[in-house]
């Protein structure tokens, strides 16, 4: 994976023990950033296998002090950046995403909900979801690393190699366009 | 409306998880690709003589611009095997600008071989690791700082007697990545080698876009050469690279040439069923004029559509009442309708690749640019 990170490339690689505790510790986070990122479980899954695979090349170990989850996303938004052409064109062909793969996602807690309220909840999510990936690629990403992976500002920026102050006024950006565009889907519950 | 924040952050959190077989997929290629980094690979090909620039009055030798070395730009990738193999006998440096839509474009180097990159891509089908690597600066023109990341461009290598529109930078397998570096966009674009293909004329193009734009180039189908469209408006250079013809080799060329077709033909790598035929059969017949004969219109799915700024439809249907599910989409407009002209453009979809679930979306292009969406289904 090419970028510009920091971490010097020596002989030392991660072990498949370390990359299968990576897996488990931050395997959920990641995979459902690429979700976000892709809209697509091909694409999702593809995206996800070579983050890790490009992450066993990259860190010689894991180190909890660096930040291995913002390590990692930032391996995942360079890959997808380098491979969205061929996402676009393979979207082209597959033009129509079912929504009922999105509706196999859980909500955060369901067993604390009805089947009724859990359809409804769903709903939302998917709302908010699909009006966060027709963001354009500069808002989506902060907006996903910042909500999503719960990054501050600084880290995101660090990920993304741009200004603190940009990512600031993109997340701005994002918040008041899928303010205005929610308040016409979800105006009538809230 | 309650808190954006609020909101936001319940629908954002993450709850897919990846599946237990992919991960243990990952942990496999992993112990796989192990060994592999220690094998020794042939030495990079050589290219013989500086590019040739096609298109007239906006090229020139000597840049504008001062541009980073192309071994430094891999190295801010940290690619530090790319820039040994940039730095090295093997590598060509062109140093090449042409001024297009106003943009300034410069080749700065190329070099191909295997096993010349740390960061060798993984497909189906295993490492691609035999590849060309072009190093590319895009600046503004007018000398403003340029973003990465605020514009598109699409930077692919063409081969003579390949139709541009089939065979580009996605059916090469390419990749590519940007660095921006004192206001210039710096790109490594690589795709599998194409040195095989070095009896031929072999171009470098750089457009604006995400694919490959018809409207930028020309293809001569007598005789297989790609040019530029002078009177388009945007971005469309055009480098023509002669690469030492011995390199050829028309036999894996060739090979090289049906994988691809094959990939193209069937490209989930899978028989096509039954069910795959007869809905691909059904949809071949289906024309604006008798499309009545054979399908029916869902009324509900029926709306008025408005192209979005970037040129996109999105659209959406609900029919979870049928069992049919929800189902949505985003279009480009010009992809529809590429002549602009009002008519019809039918395509199909089946979300379990069943005729049974088939659903056809029709969309009309009016002449006041709106465009009627509605689902149909099978009679």
């Amino acid at each position: 994976m090419k970028g510009k990170h920091k971490t010097s490339y020596k002989v030392i690689q991660m072990t498949i023990k370390e990359l299968e505790i990576c897996i488990e510790k931050y395997g959920k986070d990641i995979y459902s950033f690429c979700r976000q990122l892709t809209m697509s479980l091909q694409e999702a899954d593809d995206l996800y296998q070579d983050t890790f695979l490009k992450a066993m090349e990259l860190i010689p170990k894991i180190d909890n002090d660096q930040n291995p989850k913002s390590y990692l996303l930032s391996i995942a938004v360079h890959i997808w950046k380098n491979k969205k052409q061929k996402f676009a064109w393979r979207k082209r062909i597959a033009d129509i995403n079912p929504i009922t793969d999105l509706f196999m996602e859980q909500t955060a807690n369901p067993l604390d909900l009805s089947l009724e309220e859990r359809v409804l909840k769903q709903e939302e999510i998917l709302l908010v979801r699909s009006a966060v990936r027709r963001l354009p690629e500069r808002l989506m990403a902060p907006t996903c690393l910042y909500y999503m992976e719960n990054l501050s500002v600084s880290q995101i920026a660090a990920l993304l190699n741009i200004p603190v102050g940009t990512v600031k006024i993109r997340l701005y950006q994002a918040r008041k366009r899928l303010k205005k565009e929610l308040e016409v889907v979800l105006g009538e519950k809230y | 409306m309650k808190n954006i924040d609020a909101i936001l952050k319940q629908a954002l959190t993450p709850t897919d998880e990846p599946d237990f077989w992919l991960n243990q997929k990952i942990l496999s290629m992993a112990k796989e690709a192990v060994p592999m980094k220690k094998k020794k690979y042939k030495t990079a090909a050589v290219f013989v003589s500086a590019a040739i620039a096609l298109g007239i009055g906006s090229i020139s030798i000597y840049a504008a611009h001062k541009f980073l070395q192309p071994e430094h730009v891999a190295e801010k990738m940290n690619d530090h095997k790319l820039k040994d193999a940039l730095q090295s006998e093997d590598a060509t440096i062109i140093n090449e600008t042409q001024s297009y839509g106003g943009y300034d474009v410069t080749l700065l180097s190329i070099v191909s071989g295997k096993d010349l990159t740390e960061f060798a891509i993984t497909a189906e089908d295993g490492v691609h690791d035999d590849r060309t690597y072009a190093v590319i600066a895009i600046a503004n023109s007018d000398q403003t700082p340029i973003s990465n990341g605020e514009h598109s461009f699409f930077t692919s290598l063409l081969i003579q007697g390949l139709n541009p529109n089939r065979y580009n930078a996605y059916t090469f397998d390419g990749v590519c990545f940007d660095i921006e570096e004192d206001g210039i966009l710096y790109r490594i674009a690589d795709c599998d080698n194409v040195e095989i293909f070095a009896d031929r004329e072999i171009y470098m193009c750089v457009s604006d876009g995400t694919g490959y734009n018809a409207d930028a180039y020309a293809y001569d189908e007598t005789a297989g050469t790609i040019f530029r469209n002078e009177t388009y408006n945007g971005l469309n250079a055009l480098f023509r690279l002669p690469f030492d013809a011995s390199k050829a080799d028309p036999k894996a060329a060739a090979e090289y040439i049906r994988k691809i077709d094959g990939n193209n033909a069937n490209a989930s790598g899978e028989e096509r069923s039954e069910e795959d035929i007869k809905i691909s059969e059904f949809l071949e017949k289906l024309t604006p004029e008798n499309m009545s004969d054979y399908i029916k219109p869902i009324e509900s799915t029926t709306k008025a559509l408005m192209p979005d700024e970037n040129g996109l439809l999105n659209y959406e249907y609900n029919l979870e009442a049928d069992g049919r599910g929800y189902g949505s989409g985003s279009m480009s407009v010009d992809s529809l309708f590429p002549d602009g002209k009002t008519g019809v453009c039918i395509s199909g979809s089946s979300s379990e690749g069943t005729f049974d679930t088939l659903l056809i979306d029709v969309f009309t292009l009016n002449e006041d640019g709106s465009v009627t969406y509605t689902v149909y289904m099978p009679k």
